[in-house]
């Protein structure tokens, strides 16, 4: 048997519905303990690539498969699945779909008893997997009562108790909170000895726990392969033009040395090696920063409250309280995300918002009248609600029509609906596929679809619920800046998000959620201030802002950035100001 | 009555949990008995209850059902729930038969008579012993609901009947999508809602629902299965908990509904007995 866990030979894959490769010409080789994170932007067969190389492409999913794919030493073609299934390990997204049983105990046994393992072996296998995921006080516990992170965690107890010689994770942390997450990534990183490839885009979190990272491009095949930092050194611009997330110390260096603050000999991977370089450069020993800390002044807000809500509680009718007494009012005219853990409630608040749930008790004022007493039609053209799942919206059978139907519900004339309905297929980037059905469109189509047959109407409330649903970081906050940018100038919108970077990213104020009720709300800058409440529902400090964090300990008046868009503007005031001292 | 509902979770999997058609999630001995002992038990006890017309033979029943399950301290509280869904219906039952009944004997005892209504002794009686009967059934058939993990029962079932894994479980699973299932088509509903649809029959409501419900079953389906063979499951024959034997829970259940049964069908076709 060959050491190399994996090795792909001139691979190419296309599914049986298309005749176009979803990844072609792939030469990979996976070493001995090595760790491979893959990288690439929504749709580029990065799953593709985590089926084949636990053999379940060609043995389980149908399609025209070019080249070879090798594990250790064997064709995955000439073997049988039974005994490949016994050295790969693979773990999915969504541990939902995963579990075969009920109860904690059996589910991470059930591979072991497929295999045929001896009982006693089993239960043994089974405790020191459920030790190490410290799940060891939940063996008996059903799956259902169990949170989203202590479910994947199972998940990932039942690969270690399969002790396969190489692992593949697929997107792993997708449905977790952030402190979810790093707990996940910690015990990942745990694991002796053990060859992987595993597939995210939550970098900050993971690139130390790696050893190469491997990017694959728009046309499914690896333009990048190799340790982190050259990685991302080596090929930045070509890394960034195929859409791919970028570490945010590495997109914030660059934004440092694209207006020529910093130059970085190399651009860092982890929030000490960003600050050591710039502290290195002096750059702000020159400046007075506080004038520019004046800029970052929170902007004034509206007066009147859009929406109110006076304590309001929801009960499902099995009883569970998914709302308790929430008071809040949600200002006009700003982006508003709504964080917290899974089931802590965000989505149950959003649908009341939207008057598709009744509260239990308490009341809704939109615009000053009870929500539930306002029609649909009358709530409907003035709120727009983008769901998860885009195709539970879905209702033509073409994308033109899909966008004309609501304005053809309002009463447009022909004239109307046909530009709008053009201008719209431009804004989305969805030209040429007028005619196509909604259900065939890639998963970020979808999503472009569903929202713009949101924003056509221009209502006054976009709510858009969980933008990273079925799509990364990258195209969730994509979306985001779509709707930011192409809803109504006075439109308010609220963003409900597990993903604490794009909630930061966006918002003007943030909403947080814990166990049905709101705990807090307030600007991101005054959040960052309560440790003890992002503690609570789950929250991290995003990187933008841990970076901010650290120079402010070296720099008196350094101000509090914590997307982006504030780097970028406060890059630009450092330049200018430096320009003018020069002059002067 | 959130007892008796089918599903495990309503809006996508979040933390409100309901019980699983009255399943009991604990440990005890009844827990323990093969599932197929257990209904083998279940059904010769109906089958006593329906022969016997004696009295006393529901009455029996029950109270042995009320003793199995306190002896493996399962509260017989969801029975009595259970209980409060019949009485609505055992009343109208009841005063049916009270003052419906032709008498098929000429022995009659009458109470009154008022019009075509003749109220009976015989009818009153009659009546009441269906609805004990009907009260027994039902605590007995709550040994086994209460007390079986329904995938647990699946499993045993599949294997008396050498269902392959491959079809076995996807039966299992489909019991455990079915609640996703429902909270899925809420959501549906709910996002037709937002865009005002108006459905204009109920063909038309039937077909709109269940496109994206298709399309996304489909989708599960298929990665469900992925997911099931990437766990080895087409490598395995098909097991459930170490059960090949009778173990000592299931002989002294086979044991207790044996012999009762027996005793009941004795007393049944005893004539001197009330």
């Amino acid at each position: 048997m060959s050491r190399i866990p994996l090795k792909f030979s001139k691979f190419g894959f296309a599914y049986p519905s298309s005749k176009k490769r979803v990844v072609q010409n792939i030469d990979l080789e996976i070493g001995e303990n090595e760790r491979v994170l893959l990288l690439g932007a929504s749709g580029s067969g990065k799953s593709t690539l985590a089926l084949a190389a636990s053999g379940l492409i060609p043995h389980y999913v149908n399609g025209f498969m070019d080249g070879d794919v090798e594990i250790f030493g064997t064709s995955t073609t000439s073997t049988q699945y039974g005994e490949i299934v016994r050295k790969v390990g693979i773990m999915f997204q969504d541990p939902e779909i995963s579990f075969a049983t009920l109860r904690v105990r059996h589910e991470v046994a059930f591979a072991l008893e497929n295999f045929g393992v001896p009982q006693y072996e089993i239960d043994q296998r089974v405790m020191n997997a459920l030790r190490f995921v410290e799940l060891d006080d939940k063996a008996d516990t059903p799956l259902e009562f169990l949170s989203g992170g202590e479910k994947q965690r199972v998940e990932l107890a039942a690969l270690i108790a399969q002790s396969p010689s190489f692992m593949v994770m697929d997107e792993p942390s997708s449905m977790l909170d952030p402190v979810a997450t790093l707990k996940l990534f910690k015990l990942i990183a745990q694991l002796e000895s053990q060859s992987m490839l595993i597939i995210e885009h939550k970098l900050d979190e993971l690139i130390n726990f790696v050893d190469r990272v491997v990017i694959l491009g728009n046309n499914g095949s690896i333009i990048a392969d190799g340790k982190p930092s050259d990685v991302f050194n080596s090929y930045f611009d070509d890394i960034e033009a195929q859409g791919v997330w970028m570490p945010r110390t590495v997109a914030i260096a660059k934004i440092l040395e694209k207006y020529g603050l910093v130059r970085f000999d190399q651009l860092p991977l982890e929030v000490g090696g960003l600050v050591r370089q710039v502290e290195e450069s002096q750059i702000f020993d020159q400046i007075d920063l506080k004038d520019i800390s004046m800029a970052y002044q929170p902007k004034k807000g509206s007066l009147s409250p859009l929406f109110t809500l006076d304590e309001v509680s929801y009960v499902y009718s099995n009883g569970f309280e998914a709302l308790k007494d929430v008071n809040l009012e949600i200002p006009e005219g700003k982006t508003i995300t709504i964080v917290g853990k899974n089931g802590a409630g965000k989505t149950t608040l959003i649908d009341i918002l939207a008057g598709l749930k009744k509260p239990t008790t308490g009341q809704v004022l939109f615009d000053g009248k009870i929500i539930s007493e306002m029609s649909d039609d009358e709530l409907y053209s003035r709120i727009g609600y983008v769901f998860q799942n885009p195709e539970h919206q879905f209702l033509r059978f073409t994308v033109w029509d899909e966008l004309a139907y609501s304005l053809k519900m309002q009463g447009f004339s022909d004239e109307v609906v046909h530009n709008r309905v053009s201008e719209m297929l431009t804004l989305l980037r969805l030209n040429g596929m007028e005619s196509r059905n909604p259900f065939t469109l890639s998963q970020g189509e979808k999503r472009r679809l569903s929202l713009g047959s949101m924003l056509i109407l221009e209502q006054d409330v976009l709510i858009l619920d969980e933008p990273t649903y079925g799509q990364d970081r990258h195209s969730a906050l994509g979306l985001l800046q779509l709707a930011t940018k192409f809803r109504r100038k006075s439109a308010t919108m609220l963003v409900v998000t597990h993903d604490i970077d794009l909630a930061f990213e966006e918002a003007d104020e943030i909403v947080v959620m814990h166990k049905g009720g709101v705990i807090w709300n307030g600007t991101p800058e005054q959040l960052l201030k309560h440790q003890d409440i992002m503690k609570l529902a789950g929250l991290t400090v995003p990187v933008a802002a841990r970076i901010s964090i650290e120079l402010s300990k070296r720099y008196e008046g350094f101000p509090m950035l914590y997307n982006l868009k504030m780097w970028r503007k406060f890059a630009h005031l450092v330049k200018e100001k430096l320009a003018q001292s020069k002059r002067t | 009555m959130p007892n008796f509902t089918i599903g495990m979770r309503l809006n996508g999997g979040r933390n409100n949990t309901m019980k699983l058609i009255g399943y009991l999630d604990r440990k005890s001995w009844l827990h323990e008995v093969n599932p197929l002992v257990k209904s083998v038990g279940m059904i010769m006890l109906i089958t006593a209850a329906v022969i016997s017309h004696k009295f006393l033979t529901p009455i029996m029943l029950i109270v042995f059902a009320f003793a199995i399950l306190t002896s493996a301290s399962i509260p017989i509280s969801p029975i009595l729930h259970f209980y409060k869904l019949v009485v609505f219906f055992s009343i109208g039952l009841i005063l049916a038969n009270f003052m419906f009944t032709r008498p098929v004997s000429d022995e009659i005892t009458l109470i009154f008579k008022f019009g075509p209504i003749m109220a009976t002794a015989e009818g009153l009686a009659r009546g009441v012993r269906i609805v004990l009967r009907m009260l027994a059934i039902l605590s007995v058939t709550s040994i086994f609901v209460l007390t079986t993990d329904p995938m647990d029962f699946l499993k045993v079932f599949a294997q008396l009947l050498h269902l392959q894994p491959r079809v076995a479980y996807p039966m299992l699973i489909g019991l455990r999508i079915l609640p996703i299932f429902e909270s899925e088509l809420e959501r549906v509903r709910l996002a037709q809602k937002v865009r005002r649809v108006r459905y204009k029959t109920f063909f038309h409501k039937l077909v709109l629902l269940s496109v994206p419900l298709l399309a996304s079953a489909i989708r599960r389906a298929e990665r469900i299965s992925l997911a099931m063979a990437a766990k080895g499951l087409d490598t395995a024959k098909l097991r459930s908990k170490k059960r090949t034997k009778y173990s000592p829970e299931d002989r002294i259940f086979l044991f207790l509904s044996i012999s009762f049964t027996f005793f009941l069908l004795v007393y049944t076709f005893c004539s001197p007995c009330p």
